[in-house]
C-alpha cells in the first residue's frame, strides 16, 4: 500500500521525485528503523510487566503474535487481495523463514535463561547488530555494503546494550 | 552452563539470520504481506516451543492480562515489526540492524519513567554508547 503510494506520487509529481530520492529513502528507513526500535523496547518493558505475573514468556509472546497476525491481516486485507503480480515462491518461503528464524531465537532464548542467569546468557543475545552484519558480508554482499562507520557504530551499540543489561541488574 | 551458552548463541544467530532472508522476501514481497507471513511463522514456531517447555495449560491466563497482550501485540508487530521491514527495505540490513537495537534503551528509560529503577553509571554509560553507536550509523550516507 505504502509502496503503491509511493510509486504513485513520485510518478505524478516532480516535487516528491525530488523528496523520495535515494538518499532520502535512506534516511526513511533510518527513522522507521529507530521507530521500530522503539516500539520494540516499549513492548519489552510491557512483557517484563507481564512476565512479572507469573505468565509464561513464550505463552504471552504466542498470544501477542496472535494479536499482531490479525490486526496486520485486518489492516492489509485489500492490498492482500489486490496483489496481482506475479510473485516467485521463494520470497514468500524467505519470509516464513525469517519469522521461523526470529521466533527460533526467541524460543532458544527462552531454553538458555531456563538453565542460566539473565547476567551471563545477556551479553550474548546483545551480539545481534554484530552476528546480523557478519551474515550481510557473507550472505547480501551485492545490495547491502557494511562500512567500518557501520561497524563502529553497531560495535558501540553492542558494548551499550551489554552495559544497560548489567545496570538493570546492579 | 556450555548448554546455556549454546542455545543464547542459537538465539544469537536466528535473530540475526531472520533479518538476512527478511531482505532477500523484501526483493518482492510489498512490507505488509511479508510482516503478516513472518508473524503466522513465528507464531506456529513460538506456540511449539511454549507446548514443549511450559506445555498446554500454560495457554490458560487470567483476562486482564489477556487484554494487555492484546495491546503489547499491536505496538509490537503491526508497528514493530511492519517498521522493522520497511527499514529493511528503505535503508537495508546494515544500517537497519544497529538502530533497531536501541530498544533496550527505550525500555530501561520506561522502566526508569514508570517503575522503580534508578539510573546508576551502567546505565548512563550505555545509554551514552547507544546513542553514539546510532549517530555514527545515520551519518553513514554512503
Amino acid at each position: 500500500m505504502s509502496q503503491e503510494l509511493f510509486l504513485l506520487l513520485v510518478k505524478d509529481d516532480n516535487l516528491m521525485k525530488q523528496l523520495f530520492n535515494e538518499k532520502n529513502t535512506i534516511i526513511l528507513g533510518m527513522i522507521c528503523a529507530l521507530i521500530g526500535g522503539s516500539a520494540y523496547g516499549a513492548s519489552q518493558f510491557m512483557f517484563k510487566q507481564v512476565f512479572e505475573q507469573d505468565i509464561a514468556p513464550l505463552v504471552a509472546v504466542s498470544y501477542a503474535l496472535l494479536t499482531g497476525a490479525v490486526v496486520l491481516t485486518l489492516i492489509n486485507i485489500k492490498s492482500l487481495k489486490r496483489s496481482g503480480k506475479k510473485i516467485p515462491k521463494e520470497a514468500y518461503i524467505y519470509c516464513m523463514i525469517s519469522g521461523i528464524c526470529a521466533s527460533g531465537g526467541l524460543g532458544f532464548s527462552a531454553l538458555a535463561l531456563n538453565i542460566a542467569p539473565v547476567v551471563v546468557v545477556s551479553p550474548i543475545f546483545a551480539l545481534v547488530p554484530l552476528v546480523t552484519l557478519s551474515l550481510t558480508v557473507i550472505f547480501l554482499k551485492s545490495s547491502d555494503k557494511v562500512t567500518k562507520k557501520i561497524w563502529l557504530g553497531a560495535t558501540l551499540v553492542v558494548i551499550g546494550v551489554i552495559l544497560i543489561g548489567m545496570g538493570a541488574y546492579q | 552452563m556450555i548448554t546455556a551458552l549454546a542455545f543464547a548463541l542459537l538465539a544469537t544467530i536466528g535473530w540475526g539470520s531472520s533479518a538476512i532472508f527478511t531482505r532477500k522476501g523484501l526483493e518482492y514481497l510489498p512490507v505488509s504481506t511479508a510482516t503478516i507471513l513472518s508473524i503466522i511463522a513465528s507464531f506456529f514456531v513460538l506456540v511449539f516451543f511454549a507446548v514443549i517447555i511450559y506445555g498446554i495449560e500454560s495457554f490458560i491466563i487470567p483476562i486482564t492480562i489477556f487484554l494487555i497482550l492484546i495491546f503489547i501485540g499491536i505496538v509490537n508487530y503491526p508497528l514493530g515489526r511492519y517498521m522493522n521491514f520497511t527499514s529493511v527495505r528503505l535503508a537495508g540490513v546494515s544500517r537497519s540492524s544497529p538502530l533497531l537495537s536501541c530498544a533496550p534503551l527505550v525500555s530501561s528509560g520506561l522502566a526508569i519513567i514508570f517503575t522503580d529503577e534508578q539510573l546508576n553509571i551502567y546505565l548512563a554509560l550505555g545509554t551514552l554508547l547507544i546513542v553514539s553507536g546510532i549517530i555514527l550509523v545515520v551519518s553513514e550516507r554512503r
